[in-house]
């Protein structure tokens, strides 16, 4: 097979890889945005924006990588500067993919979440702003068996493209081995990402707190700092942090996060010694 | 007759009052952690802020919501009073220190 037509594979298969994905943060794009979840929305159009990028440059290096495992020689690309360029863009490429894998994964999680609170009769509010009503729940659920399902489509379909190519140039038992190995190493930093970006950021606190302390001392305390760390990360997202970063800011509000939690429990427990004491004295 | 009883003000209460004071507008909590120097942390500095809002020293109100944050952050201002204190803070050496702390 011709190092052209080996590239014209990839790129289709990249392609078929994404529309599927892209198609459903559409979706959860239009959605999101009826319900005013600003937050979300800037991070689908950050991550839109980076996967406009052309994929061909990406699937080149990746050409390069497969066919160097498989012990082929695809001569004059390796040192033109597109090849160069491609290294880069290569590892933003792959950075695009956890994310919108992560992201995937994030609001999956919370469409299980507002199913899970719908049916528990509670409803999420999102500062006052949305009630969430039966039909977001089930439709959410919907799109989460239904992401679900392009996934394992699109890696199945990934997969059996290099068999194709495997078959194609007739590569050793041994080599097809590495590339079955290199396909499924592709799905494994996933895990360490999806950690790192949660959307809307915070929002596991500031609800957590509306639990246990009184409207004053959330829109006191807690509020000013969750809005000021969703800035952050906002800030983070529009100049392209390290996941690093990220995982930074995420542990640097969850410890103050605990150090208010602690010094407000302490002034809860203070004013209740207070009131006891006052008592106390008029009674004597 | 009660005792009247003399405003009290920690170290870092005296340094955010100090910034608000010595800026004219409201500022952010990061905005204060970053004019601080390192002195104030992201950890105290929400806490410290609703303490002083709580005796009447900083007046906060919550920004209009924006397109992107879903939480809105808070903007703070010194109160009249928060400014008197302050001022009184400062003139019996509260500068003096201020400067040993940061240094």
């Amino acid at each position: 097979m011709r190092a052209s037509d080996m590239l014209r594979h990839y790129e289709t298969s990249i392609r078929d890889y994404y529309s599927p994905h892209m198609e459903a943060i559409r979706q959860y794009h239009d959605m999101l945005e009826k319900h005013g979840l600003g937050m979300r929305l800037a991070a689908l159009d950050e991550i839109n924006r980076r996967l406009a990028i052309p994929d061909a440059f990406a699937s080149n290096t990746k050409l390069h990588d497969y066919a160097q495992r498989a012990g082929l020689q695809l001569p004059g690309i390796l040192d033109t500067p597109s090849a160069r360029a491609a290294t880069e863009l290569s590892e933003i490429f792959e950075r695009q993919r956890w994310e919108s894998e992560a992201l995937r994964r994030s609001i999956e999680e919370k469409a299980g979440y507002f199913s899970n609170n719908y049916f528990s009769g509670r409803y999420f509010d999102f500062g006052g702003s949305a009630r969430y009503e039966t039909s977001l729940g089930k439709l959410m659920s919907e799109e989460q068996d239904r992401l679900a399902k392009t996934t394992t489509q699109a890696w199945t379909s990934h997969e059996t493209e290099i068999h194709t190519q495997i078959i194609a140039t007739g590569i050793t038992g041994a080599t097809e081995r590495d590339l079955e190995v290199n396909a499924s190493d592709a799905e494994e930093p996933v895990e360490p990402i999806q950690q790192t970006i949660a959307f809307p950021p915070g929002t596991d606190m500031i609800e957590w707190a509306r639990t246990w302390f009184s409207p004053d001392r959330v829109e006191k305390t807690f509020q000013p700092m969750i809005g000021e760390y969703q800035e952050e990360h906002c800030r983070l997202l529009s100049c392209k942090a390290d996941p690093a970063e990220f995982q930074q800011l995420d542990k640097d509000y969850r410890k103050s996060f605990a150090l208010a939690v602690a010094w407000e429990t302490l002034l809860f427990v203070g004013r209740i010694v207070g009131i006891l004491k006052g008592s106390k004295q008029q009674r004597d | 007759m009660a005792k009247p009883e003399f405003p009290k003000l920690s170290e870092k209460e005296f340094l955010i009052l100090n910034l608000l004071v010595s800026k004219t507008g409201e500022m952010y909590g990061l905005e204060l952690v970053e004019k601080s120097e390192g002195l104030l942390k992201r950890g105290t500095v929400y806490i410290t802020l609703s303490t002083l809002e709580d005796k009447g020293f900083v007046a906060g109100r919550t920004e209009p919501q924006r397109d992107g944050v879903p939480t809105p952050r808070r903007l703070y201002k010194p109160t009249g009073l928060g400014v008197k204190v302050f001022r009184a803070f400062d003139t019996a050496g509260g500068s003096a220190w201020l400067k040993g702390a940061m240094a």
